[in-house]
């Protein structure tokens, strides 16, 4: 809901801020590839931009929104065959009935946990702390006959030519105006175990999602370490 | 977003710019006293206590594994007028401990107060008696939901302690997370002695 | 770990500004645990195809056809739909949607007969919510919260809200605010302070209700429009004209005998209805209008029908706001046909129960006396004559009661702790 939305987005700008305070988080070095050949249910993005505004106002742009899911949609798919997986599209929305809505949910409230955690470090999770799903992903297996699942959401504003302007203006007189930015993070589920095998992040930087060739390079950057 | 988990926020920014630096207290294995309990209890691991980082009402202490999302442990004493769970100002009515509860009302103060945590429709099952730390209590389990939809399911145990209320109680999603942990949860409930 | 800090108090200072959300919650620190899945990946909010939803509940397939097009999807309306389609998809996820298909279908009969020459638009989904409220998003996503129904006395009352609440969405009151706000400098500086947090857009995530009103309300002249012309709708639909002022006039009442200082103080305004800011004025307006009416349905026992297997859970979610002033009148207004008095006496004796003021337990014992009288009282009435028999010393009765509790709830949760009482009092043997 409202809440919800909008702590994962205040959340996700800070992971981007911490990104670039400690320098890019990186996946330990020994994770193992999936297996070639693994069948991907690659989930529909979840993707919201707008335009930010002169007076800092962020509108709704669903037309970017579309874009940016849809270009990330195809991207990844395509780069998932380029490393010889078979993907294939579910958009969640369409599964959230039964035991597989709950996974899905439960996948959200996990991704959650990744993301409080990387906000406030919890004594109980090791580095190398394996989250899961549990064992009841394989319903989502034998439905979708897949091997993995792949989760993707994307926030983000862009700055209006006014806002710009007024940016620069702001440097001049010595205050800070966000210009916006657009992050993008996703996880990699095993399909038998239930374990996020990978989980990644990336904030957008020059790359823009909403045309074809900044998604691929957007997505060839959050994939730099996924063990695809 | 409603000004409860402002409150939360500002307390954790609060507390992170006080101290430079925001940390959650790890509580050891082995045995454990919360703190306005008289009670402890055997902990079989580690657990991370949010008590600081999510204000709880005096006497209730909160512990996670992995996450309030993914698990939840409450630790109580409650005094009589105390609850659960934390209000902003003393007008907001809710749900409060008294001594003349009888096992039923104690029940339904856990469930109530759930409810007003907004948990959906939180029923209480399974009610039975059940020794806390050698006082004769009630013990239950929870079927309740998120707004999101996500299952939850809980077991909690409540006695009464000279006026005082005891409670512990294990919150965790249907799904994988509340049956990986109840076993442990249970031995843990039936560890408890007195302080 | 300065980075840090100050990202939580900017993320602090952002979610403070987005607090004034339309639901009064209580303002509890653990509803943040509850919800602190809020964080998590939002996979469940995937940006619907471009196409319209289907409504999924007890809905006809068979309905009007839409009266508006979807607006060009890189326009700002365009944007408000997109927003509106998330918080739909959330709405049908819900943990708080109500599916029952008789009262959904039942419920999207009235919005249609109100909605007149936009029925086709609406999609209904009732919320398990113990607050007043309701909405229409842009998108022709409508919310109907049980707090609600439960306070409408009639079909014409439930017509009357709903043609209000349509005739925002007629008149595009939440693209006209969202304009508003962007031209406003000073209303500007608000997102302002939430974009500087957040660096992301909340425009959309505000849409939760359906509209920009459940963060800052509608203006007042939005929503005197909507009173007269969702009064003119439901008239002309045939209903009674008296039905918006007795409502408002109801609601304002009952805000008024609300345990909580604060709520009494504030009216209306900011307890169960707050994103409908109600004033007096808004009040005698419909009153003069319908002065000189007269005739129209109400359709009372059609609309009770509908709601009646709904009021034992509708009544205990209501009655763990812990505001008893506010259930009572609730209560009163419920009993003024003599109709569902085992339920309303059980809820009476709840209240008194709950509260253990002076006398309240006499009280509480009298009106579940009087609950057990009736066809329609809830089983826990019997319990909890049971514990009063038990409490008094007076064991074989209790023994009786609580065996009649358990044969009128046999999948009663509390049934191991009832039979080891029995058991205890000398039953059973």
């Amino acid at each position: 809901m409202l809440k919800k939305v909008f702590a994962l987005a205040a959340a996700l700008a800070l992971v981007g801020t911490l990104g670039v305070a400690e320098a890019r988080p990186r996946r330990a070095q020994h994770i193992e590839s999936i297996s070639a050949n693994s069948r991907v249910l690659v989930m529909t993005p979840d993707v919201q931009l707008s335009l930010l505004t002169a007076a800092g106002l962020p509108e709704p742009r669903e037309d970017w929104s579309v874009s940016g899911r849809d270009n990330l949609a195809t991207g990844l798919a395509a780069a998932l065959e380029r490393e010889q997986h078979a993907p294939n599209a579910l958009d969640p929305a369409t599964a959230m009935e039964g035991r597989i809505g709950q996974i899905i949910r439960l996948h959200d409230a996990v991704g959650g946990a990744i993301l409080s955690n990387r906000l406030l470090k919890l004594p109980t999770i090791e580095r190398d702390h394996e989250w899961t799903l549990g064992d009841g992903v394989q319903e989502l297996a034998t439905t979708y006959q897949a091997d993995y699942a792949l989760f993707t959401v994307a926030r983000g504003s862009y700055a209006s030519g006014a806002r710009a302007a007024a940016a620069i203006v702001g440097l001049v007189a010595g205050v800070y105006i966000p210009m916006g930015g657009q992050q993008v993070f996703a996880s990699l589920v095993d399909l038998r175990t239930g374990e996020i095998v990978w989980f990644g992040f990336v904030t957008a930087g020059g790359n823009d999602m909403r045309e074809g060739d900044g998604a691929n390079a957007l997505i060839a950057e959050l994939l730099r370490d996924a063990p695809l | 977003m409603n000004t409860t988990r402002r409150g939360l926020l500002v307390a954790v920014a609060g507390g992170a710019v006080a101290s430079g630096c925001a940390t959650i207290p790890l509580v050891r294995a082995g045995a454990y006293q919360a703190k306005g309990a008289a009670f402890s209890v055997m902990l079989a691991r580690p657990w991370s206590d949010m008590t600081t980082t999510v204000p709880q009402p005096r006497g209730v202490r909160v512990l996670t594994l992995h996450g309030l999302q993914l698990n939840q442990l409450y630790l109580a004493g409650i005094a009589p007028g105390g609850s659960l769970m934390r209000v902003a100002d003393r007008d907001t009515p809710r749900p409060t401990y008294r001594t003349d509860m009888s096992e039923q009302e104690l029940v339904e103060f856990v469930i109530d107060s759930l409810a007003t945590m907004n948990f959906q429709d939180p029923q209480s099952t399974g009610l039975r008696p059940q020794n806390l730390a050698g006082a004769p209590g009630v013990r239950f389990e929870i079927n309740t939901r998120l707004e999101t939809g996500l299952n939850f399911s809980g077991t909690a145990l409540v006695a009464r302690s000279g006026d005082n209320l005891h409670l512990l109680m294990f919150l965790a999603p249907s799904e994988y997370y509340y049956g990986a942990f109840v076993q442990e949860v249970d031995a843990m409930f039936a560890s408890a002695t007195p302080a | 770990m300065r980075v840090l800090a100050a990202s939580l108090l900017a993320l602090a200072i952002a979610t403070s500004a987005a607090a004034q959300e339309v639901t009064p919650a209580p303002e509890v620190s653990q509803e943040a645990v509850a919800q602190a899945s809020d964080v998590a990946p939002q996979s469940i909010a995937t940006t619907p195809e471009v196409a319209a939803i289907e409504p999924q509940l007890a809905q006809p397939t068979v309905r009007p056809p839409p009266s508006r097009a979807r607006p060009a999807i890189d326009s700002d309306e365009g944007g408000l739909w997109g927003m509106s389609d998330r918080a739909e998809i959330e709405a049908r996820n819900s943990g708080q949607l109500e599916r029952d298909p008789a009262l959904n279908a039942y419920l999207y009969e009235v919005a249609c007969r109100v909605a007149d020459d936009v029925c086709g638009d609406i999609r209904l989904y009732v919320m398990n919510r113990p607050y007043f409220n309701a909405s229409m998003a842009p998108n022709g996503y409508m919310e109907v919260w049980s707090g609600l129904l439960l306070r409408a006395e009639d079909e014409a009352q439930l017509a009357f809200v709903l043609g209000h609440e349509i005739e925002h969405y007629r008149q595009q009151h939440s693209l006209a605010m969202m304009r508003t706000v962007r031209a406003r400098a000073g209303a500007a500086a608000v997102f302002s302070i939430i974009a500087a947090g957040a660096g992301v857009g909340i425009v959309g995530d505000i849409v939760y209700l359906g509209t920009l009103a459940s963060v800052f309300g509608f203006s007042r002249e939005n929503e005197s429009e909507a009173d007269q012309i969702g009064y003119d709708h439901a008239v002309a639909a045939g209903y009674d004209p008296h039905a918006g002022h007795t409502l408002w006039s109801n609601l304002v009442a009952e805000t008024q005998v609300s345990d909580n200082p604060d709520t009494r103080r504030r009216e209306t305004r900011a307890s169960i209805f707050r994103t409908h800011p109600l004033s007096a004025d808004r009040v005698e307006a419909l009153e003069e209008r319908a002065a000189n009416a007269s005739g129209g349905e109400t359709n009372r026992e059609r609309y009770r029908a509908a709601i009646r297997p709904f009021l034992d859970p509708w009544l205990r979610a209501d009655l763990r706001r812990r505001d008893y002033g506010q259930t009572a009148a609730l209560l009163d207004r419920l009993a003024a046909h003599g109709e569902d008095l085992g339920v309303v006496e059980y809820y009476r004796g709840e209240i008194n129960r709950l509260r253990r003021g002076d006398g309240d337990r006499e009280r509480a014992f009298q009106h579940y006396t009087t609950a057990i009288t009736y066809p329609d009282a809830p089983a826990a009435a019997w319990r909890e004559l049971g514990d009063f028999a038990a409490r008094d010393g007076r064991n074989a009765e209790a023994v009786t009661l609580l065996t009649t509790y358990l044969e009128r709830a046999p999948d009663a949760g509390d049934r191991a702790f009832v039979e080891a009482r029995i058991g205890q009092l000398g039953g059973g043997q």
